[in-house]
């Protein structure tokens, strides 16, 4: 048909109305109801339940936060004796494992070589299957307790079982079996730095990575924190600076092969003290140790006199603990080290105190290696025909020599309970997806005093089993049922047999009794000769492995969260980075510099990194922590698993693996990038982390700030008034230029935060619970590469090299919410402005993205959105409803956790009161191990916060320079002045 | 012209019926929209006068999954608001009926109504009913219901007279219309009080 142009344009215009008549602007969104509503989800008002973080052993309580049935954020349980309300960095990002995209969503079977997906049906009858007809069957669990125990055992009586073993890689075995020679008790003791005035740690890394981090470093804080006078000293030998080297009073680097010796020094002066706890068995003890370390090489002069003064300490402190410890420093003599450790705390009245036996302390149960490693060889052998492996990834944890991977191939058939996609899981024959931990029923019996109850946050947020259910259906479908239909009961059985009222001990999170009184301690000479001869480290070629666990990835088994690898590494400053670090004297040699590709290895294999040149690690010693490389971002975090390569190295007593003393091979292998958020750690000049010598604070002689550097009191001992004058106290700058702005008026509130500098260790958690309070997007590795990172707080690095004590020290920045903000004057849309309350605000729909505010920060705490960052869903569901979305093209900081502040406001407002003090509590406060920061308003005079920045230690960053009046106060840092050694 | 050539001379344009329909179309339409624009941006400031001619002009509201009439359930059987709506006092949302909460009633009233039947069926196959939302704020705002009844507004300062429509229609909030209430009643006029 032909159309001619004025048919054709009259047909035109009656199809353009049309359209236009079709057309409706609104949206057009559905509302979903409940069909019957749940007791306890009431749309807009979160709510709250108490379960156990399992991201590491130490089983800290948390309280999670779920709105609209869906978790959101986890806080430490205020009311758990282990973690007193605080969490650390992975306990922060637990909740991301639940939301990972590497969550195993249907059950795997392995075919023709490769995992293919089958029902559910299919996976339980292969399961059913195997179970009915294998003549040996293994179980292998990370560490659980109570009535998972119980479980496994009734499962094991059921079938031909060989035995259930608990793996958690650092598994303190060696020191179970020293305290077993020595005290004829087979079990971990539990620490309790609470209450010394001494510790030396020798490799344990007790405030970021050790046993109990977030409990350690609260006493630390409360001990070692000036607060009119300071209680404890902390001295730290290892062969590389970690967090509680910087953290310490002393820090000596100590070489991984000096370990031994060192310890024999100590043991010998030690041996001899006079006290009243000298014993004939002590004195016993001290010398069979003693001659069993004579074969210890002989100790550097500097290591000696550094020794000579923790020896002199020792002696004079009344409460005086050594910690020893750590993948640092885990050597083949672990047992004998740890049994040399043990004497000198029974000999120093530390045992039975602050190391308590006969609490039933969690790690007591966990095997070896050697054990686990027989027991995957078994497997292997065909002598355990199925292998069940649920909560352990021996894969990516045992040594590489051990070949795992291929022992499990090996295996006849291997079932892996997974929840993520792991090494492990990647090597099974048949992969069964179960719970997340936050999605199960369980217990988490840590000692007799903390007895933790584990309850479901959610729904299952893909189609899996709880592993207790899983074997409980195998069971009954291969014939033989358990006693139990439901594991869910048998908590819900074991825990009403514990307490009155069970709803009570869900709400708290558990039961919490008062531990027996600890068990006395008295050293037997009777099995002594069970402790081996020191071993020398044989005297091959290669740099000095030291494969630590970090504060963010642990042993690596959080890889799968991307806050972790976001939130940089503090004292690396590094972001999606496992780099190999190594001395100055070793990169000159290898003509290595910072970013450089190297390449570290033995004959069976080799991890090629970005070096990172570091100062403080033993001479011809690398360094690669453990977590990179693994199968959870392996794209995006170039590097390797350090565990491949360990060779098959055990403490022969314990069969714990000795992670310390192998030897590599090092090599550069090319140019390369080092993803580093740091610009430079040097002030030059300014004083920005200030910090103040402990023998001027005890004097109370604080230095004042002024324009022309920080001022002490003169000679006639004239002390300055407060520091920091509180805003109703602005008297407006000296010269007429400072007052432009005029001051602000806050009729209400003026909100605050104060940073006691003291107290911070850097561990990174208030960085990880912002991201997770406020929505803040990941970015990724090449995002940071070009400095577009998006986190509201960054741990800052300052190395002061040439002020006498405390060189590294770390510095938290987020918005200084400044009276008189660059930002706001610069502002072409009023996006960024003042609130009356204090608050610098910035208003998301009001900004266009001209970043004129990010360039008039001084404090570099704004950030861009250059993108749209997305959440992979399930990761969505995790967003905080509260706070806006951020999308791209705009400028984003700290609100100082508005929302929560608008909350208390408004139920204040509704209870008509004013609000109360600790009421307001934004992420980073509320997750602080070290209670390092506080929140409050300083019109309050009787606030806790207002107290705390009327310490004369205040003082207000860059504001001597730049006028800017913060509502951040900084109290500085107080170093261990005098004796340097 | 003295070969003979022919000439179209341009015809004059009959007015045809697809000229006279455009036309007309425009102009009822063009009209439509100056009213509806207007409409709309008076509907968000002073949303609730006049419910019954701006019905007449647009027709009812949305078509609902099931036929839920506001005026026969508040006006006519005088069911208070916070009866079905439960939750603004005390939460961000105001909430929404469960399936069983129209069910209690309707278990006893009108069983067999064909609207009911429907509502059934969605109880027993175990869906939620897929309501329309009728109520917009854009983006970026936040706003809690509780702070606004506990200060005793009423549902209609914002809603309009629910009470007298069968249908409701679609609203989208304008800032102007927050800002204007919050200027005459001195509530928080900080930016972030909504934008956080």
């Amino acid at each position: 048909m032909l159309v001619g142009r004025r048919d054709f344009l009259k047909s035109l215009g009656i199809l353009g109305v049309g359209s236009m008549v079709a057309c409706n602007g609104a949206p057009l969104e559905k509302l979903y109801a409940y069909l019957t509503p749940p007791k306890d989800i009431v749309p807009g008002i979160p709510a709250f339940y108490a379960t156990v973080c399992r991201a590491c052993p130490a089983g800290c309580g948390v309280i999670v936060k779920t709105r609209e049935a869906r978790p959101i954020k986890l806080e430490g349980n205020p009311s758990h004796p282990v973690n007193r309300g605080a969490l650390c960095a992975r306990g922060q990002a637990f909740i991301q494992g639940l939301y990972s995209p590497s969550r195993v969503t249907e059950p795997l079977i392995r075919k023709d070589g490769v995992l293919t997906a089958v029902s559910w049906e299919r996976a339980m009858a292969a399961l059913a299957e195997l179970l009915a007809n294998s003549p040996s069957i293994g179980l292998l669990t990370g560490l659980e307790s109570g009535t998972f125990l119980d479980l496994a055992t009734e499962f094991g009586s059921k079938f031909p079982f060989a035995s259930h073993l608990m793996y958690e890689p650092a598994g303190m075995t060696s020191i179970a079996k020293a305290s077993s020679i020595l005290l004829n008790r087979a079990e971990v003791p539990r620490f309790d730095p609470a209450g010394a005035d001494y510790i030396v740690s020798i490799g344990a890394d007790f405030l970021d990575a050790w046993l109990s981090p977030v409990e350690f470093t609260r006493k630390w804080a409360d001990a070692h924190a000036f607060n009119g006078d300071r209680t404890l000293e902390v001295d730290y030998l290892g062969p590389r600076r970690n967090l509680t080297a910087t953290s310490a009073d002393r820090f000596h680097v100590l070489p991984q092969s000096e370990v031994g010796s060192a310890i024999r020094y100590l043991l010998a002066d030690v041996t001899g003290f006079p006290a009243a706890q000298q014993t004939p068995e002590t004195m016993v003890v001290g010398q069979v140790i003693l001659e069993r370390l004579a074969a210890a090489p002989e100790l550097s002069e500097r290591t000696a006199l550094f020794l000579a003064g923790v020896s002199r300490r020792l002696l004079a402190a009344r409460n005086p603990l050594i910690l020893f410890g750590g993948p640092d420093v885990l050597t083949q003599n672990a047992t004998l080290l740890h049994a040399a450790t043990l004497a000198m705390n029974i000999r120093l009245g530390a045992a039975g105190r602050a190391i308590r036996f006969g609490e039933q302390y969690a790690w007591s149960r966990l095997a070896a290696e050697s054990r686990i490693l027989d027991m995957i060889n078994s497997a292997a052998s065909g002598q355990i025909d199925t292998l069940i492996v649920w909560g352990a990834n021996p894969v990516a944890t045992l040594p590489g020599e051990a070949a795992v991977a291929k022992r499990l191939e090996e295996a006849k058939s291997v079932v892996v309970l997974a929840a993520e996609m792991d090494e492990t899981a990647a090597a099974a024959d048949i992969v069964l997806p179960v719970h997340h931990p936050l999605e199960c029923w369980g217990d988490y019996d840590l000692t007799d005093g903390i007895q933790g109850i584990l309850q479901p946050v959610r729904q299952p947020v893909c189609r899996s089993m709880h592993p207790a259910d899983l074997l409980i259906e195998a069971a009954s479908r291969a014939g033989r049922p358990l006693r139990h239909r439901e594991y869910k009961k048998c908590i819900l059985d074991h825990w009403a047999d514990r307490t009155d009222s069970l709803n009570r001990t869900l709400i708290a999170g558990g039961r919490f009794p008062d531990p027996p009184p600890p068990y006395p301690v008295f050293p037997l000479t009777a099995n002594l000769d069970q402790l081996p001869l020191y071993a020398p480290e044989p005297a091959t070629s290669g740099a000095l492995l030291i494969a630590p666990f970090s504060s963010l990835l642990y042993d690596g088994r959080s890889a799968g969260a991307s806050w972790l690898h976001e939130t940089p590494d503090s004292l690396n400053q590094t972001a999606w980075e496992a780099p190999i670090e190594l001395g100055n004297t070793l990169a000159e040699s290898l003509g290595v510099r910072t970013g450089d590709r190297v390449t570290i290895g033995n004959a069976g294999s080799s991890v090629t990194a970005p070096a990172l040149i570091v100062d403080d690690i033993a001479p011809e010693a690398v360094a690669l922590r453990f977590g990179g490389g693994r199968l959870a971002h392996r794209d995006s975090v170039p590097s390797g698993n350090v565990a491949s390569l360990f060779g098959l190295r055990f403490d022969p007593v314990s069969g714990e693996l000795a992670t310390a003393g192998h030897r590599v091979s090092i090599a550069r292998s090319g140019p390369g990038e080092l993803v580093s958020v740091m610009g430079s750690p040097f002030s030059d000049g300014r004083a920005l982390c200030l910090a103040m010598p402990l023998s001027k604070a005890r004097e109370g002689a604080f230095p004042k700030m002024t324009r022309h550097g920080e001022e002490y009191p003169d000679a006639h001992g004239h002390v300055h008034g407060p520091v920091v004058p509180m805003p109703h106290e602005e008297k407006g700058g000296e010269r007429p230029a400072d007052n432009i702005v005029p001051l602000q008026e806050h009729p209400q509130h003026r909100w605050g935060l104060v940073i006691d500098l003291d107290r911070c260790t850097g561990c990174g958690a208030c960085v990880t619970a912002c991201y997770a309070e406020n929505n803040i997007p990941v970015v990724g590795r090449e995002e940071i590469a070009r400095g577009r990172e998006l986190s509201w707080i960054r741990i800052e690095k300052h190395i002061l090299k040439s002020e006498p004590g405390a060189h590294v020290r770390f510095l938290p920045v987020m918005c200084q919410h400044c009276d008189q903000a660059p930002c706001e004057t610069v502002c072409p849309v009023f996006a960024s402005y003042h609130t009356p309350d204090g608050l610098n605000a910035q208003v998301y729909n009001r900004c266009i993205g001209t970043r004129y505010c990010a360039n008039n920060c001084p404090y570099k705490v704004r950030r861009f959105n250059y993108f749209d960052y997305p959440r992979v869903s399930p990761g969505n569901e995790q967003l905080n409803p509260d706070v806006t979305v951020r999308s791209r093209g705009v400028m984003e900081k700290c609100s100082f956790c508005v929302q929560r502040i608008r909350e208390a406001t408004n139920r204040a407002k509704f209870e008509r009161r004013g609000v109360r003090d600790g009421e307001i509590v934004p992420a980073c406060v509320q997750t602080c191990p070290a209670g390092a920061l506080a929140f409050g308003d300083f019109l309050q005079p009787d606030w806790r916060m207002t107290a705390l920045a009327r310490d004369p230690r205040g003082y207000r960053l860059l504001d001597y320079y730049t006028n800017t009046r913060p509502g951040v106060v900084y109290l500085r840092k107080v170093f261990l002045d005098g004796e340097a050694t | 012209m003295s070969t003979g050539m022919r000439i179209d001379r341009p015809r004059r344009v009959r007015g045809g019926w697809a000229g006279g329909l455009l036309i007309g179309v425009i102009v009822v339409s063009a009209a439509w929209f100056l009213y509806a624009f207007y409409a709309r941006a008076h509907l968000t400031r002073n949303y609730g006068d006049d419910l019954s001619f701006r019905h007449a002009m647009f027709g009812a509201g949305i078509e609902q999954p099931v036929a839920f009439s506001h005026r026969l359930h508040v006006t006519d059987k005088e069911i208070d608001c916070y009866y079905c709506h439960p939750l603004p006092e005390r939460s961000l949302n105001a909430g929404l009926p469960s399936v069983s909460k129209c069910l209690a009633c309707h278990d006893h009233i009108i069983p067999q109504h064909a609207e009911i039947l429907k509502l059934k069926g969605y109880q027993t196959r175990g869906e939620a009913v897929p309501w329309v939302r009728v109520y917009y704020n854009p983006d970026h705002a936040y706003f809690p219901h509780f702070r606004h009844i506990q200060n005793d507004l009423r549902c209609q300062e914002c809603h309009g007279e629910v009470e007298r429509a069968d249908r409701l229609r679609q609203v989208t909030f304008y800032m102007g219309f927050c800002i204007n209430c919050h200027k005459e009643s001195e509530a928080p006029m900080d930016c972030i009080a909504c934008h956080q």
